[in-house]
């Protein structure tokens, strides 16, 4: 959970004691794993996941359509059946694990009925409606993040293939901007309820990558877009003013920074020729390297401010 | 133990969700009377097609009189569906349901007011696998 440099770090800065960071050291160990062991983890159930699908997939030909559906429903008891044995001998990670197992099979079975049964597909967006739908009520049973992780993804990825029609872009931030204000509602008044601080997460970052969209997009309204986003990065500034949110900042002046050379290059033609990119690439270097500078500035700000 | 019971329930219910979406669909499709329409395939430009046949159904050359009052209910249909086959026969089969020389067709198990289900696919009279040489 902690690296031992980082503590090093706090140890030199003087903000903890030898004492505290022998503890820390010593609950990370007690606490076991850590985020690499759970992302192994969770790497591991989404490869079996895979695997599953996989093996159902190159075994078409030789498996009738009953015998596949009768697998596809042993494997969606055995996860269920399996997260709440687990629950119920009070072995909650593997319970967590297994809700992961049931949302990714959930997605496998799906396309399992749409193939067995030839459903036409037309409506492309509509077997993610079902299966987010479908395992909604495993948000509801989880007490940790995991299934959130992948839940929220695909919720928000089913919100950018429906919004369709002449302002998809504008409706998407209207719509990951109000599950950003969910999310943050979730957070703070349900703390109980894990996916709230995920929704929040990633609605953000949906956001955040729509707008990078929305600038490339609408090309000849780069100025204009670099202004409002610059007048968004200082209301943002002004509102996480806290030092841990200091990488929210350095999202936004990242975003502008990128706009800004990008209205840059295609004003002076700077993508057309060989020198132009190789000199593009130099001005993007001096960019970020200007962005990060700003943001270490920010961050001595923000210690003197505390 | 209602919060034990709470729980199992949240967890079997997307496992519920699917059963009764299978359950609905092969009451629907028991509930149809099976009826042949001539197909028409097209190329749809599909980034993921491969392991699938893209169809159209051809109307005029359909015979009506399977119908009821001999009317071809063609709102009843969608326009294009698809037919999952093995990867390896997809393309040969494609090729010969949009080749005009053969005739396909698709057997649907079709009752008014209820979603058609396609069942078989038929080149020149045989099942799919028949035609594709399995």
């Amino acid at each position: 959970m902690f690296k031992a440099k980082q503590l090093d770090k706090l140890v030199k800065a003087e903000i903890i004691s030898d004492e505290q960071q022998k503890q820390i050291l010593a609950y990370d160990d007690g606490v076991g794993g850590g985020f690499v062991m759970r992302a192994l983890n969770l790497l591991g159930i989404f490869t079996i996941g895979i695997g599953v699908i996989s093996l159902v997939a190159s075994n078409w030909e030789y498996l009738g359509d009953n015998l596949k559906l009768i697998m596809m429903f042993v494997l969606l008891s055995g996860a269920a059946g399996m997260a709440v044995s687990n629950k119920l001998k009070g072995q909650d990670n593997k319970a967590e694990k297994w809700l992961v197992a049931l949302f990714l099979l959930v997605g496998a079975a799906i396309g399992l009925v749409i193939q067995v049964y030839h459903l036409s597909g037309n409506i492309y967006h509509l077997p993610f409606a079902f299966w987010w739908a479908a395992t909604l009520p495993l948000l509801f049973a989880a007490k940790k993040k995991y299934v959130a992780w992948f839940w929220m993804p695909l919720f928000l990825a089913w919100c950018a293939m429906y919004a369709g029609g002449r302002h998809w872009l504008e409706i998407l931030l209207a719509v990951y901007v109000t599950l950003f204000v969910s999310g943050w509602a979730l957070s703070k008044y349900k703390p109980d309820f894990a996916a709230g601080s995920v929704l929040q997460r990633d609605a953000f970052l949906a956001f955040y990558l729509v707008l990078a969209i929305y600038i490339l997009w609408y090309k000849f309204s780069h100025l204009v877009v670099s202004g409002v986003i610059l007048l968004m990065t200082s209301f943002v500034y002004q509102y996480f003013k806290e030092y841990r949110k200091v990488r929210l900042n350095i999202k936004f002046a990242g975003l502008w920074v990128f706009s800004l050379y990008i209205w840059l290059g295609d004003k002076i033609g700077l993508f057309g020729t060989g020198i132009g990119l190789i000199i593009s690439g130099a001005v993007l270097i001096a960019l970020v390297k200007g962005v990060s500078k700003w943001s270490k500035l920010v961050k001595k700000e923000e210690k003197k401010d505390a | 133990m209602l919060k034990k019971y709470g729980y199992a329930g949240l967890v079997f219910l997307p496992v519920m969700i699917m059963l009764a979406w299978v359950a609905t669909i092969e009451n629907e499709r028991y509930q149809g009377r099976e009826v042949v329409v001539r197909l028409q395939g097209y190329d749809p430009r599909d980034l993921l097609s491969g392991h699938y046949i893209s169809y159209r159904i051809n109307w005029d050359e359909t015979d009506c009189a399977q119908f009821e009052n001999g009317v071809c209910p063609r709102a009843a249909f969608e326009r294009q569906g698809r037919f999952y086959v093995p990867e390896d026969k997809a393309m040969m089969l494609d090729k010969a349901v949009r080749d005009s020389r053969n005739k396909a067709e698709m057997v649907f198990s079709y009752k008014r007011g209820i979603k058609p289900y396609a069942l078989k696919l038929l080149v020149n009279g045989k099942e799919w696998n028949a035609a594709a040489g399995r």
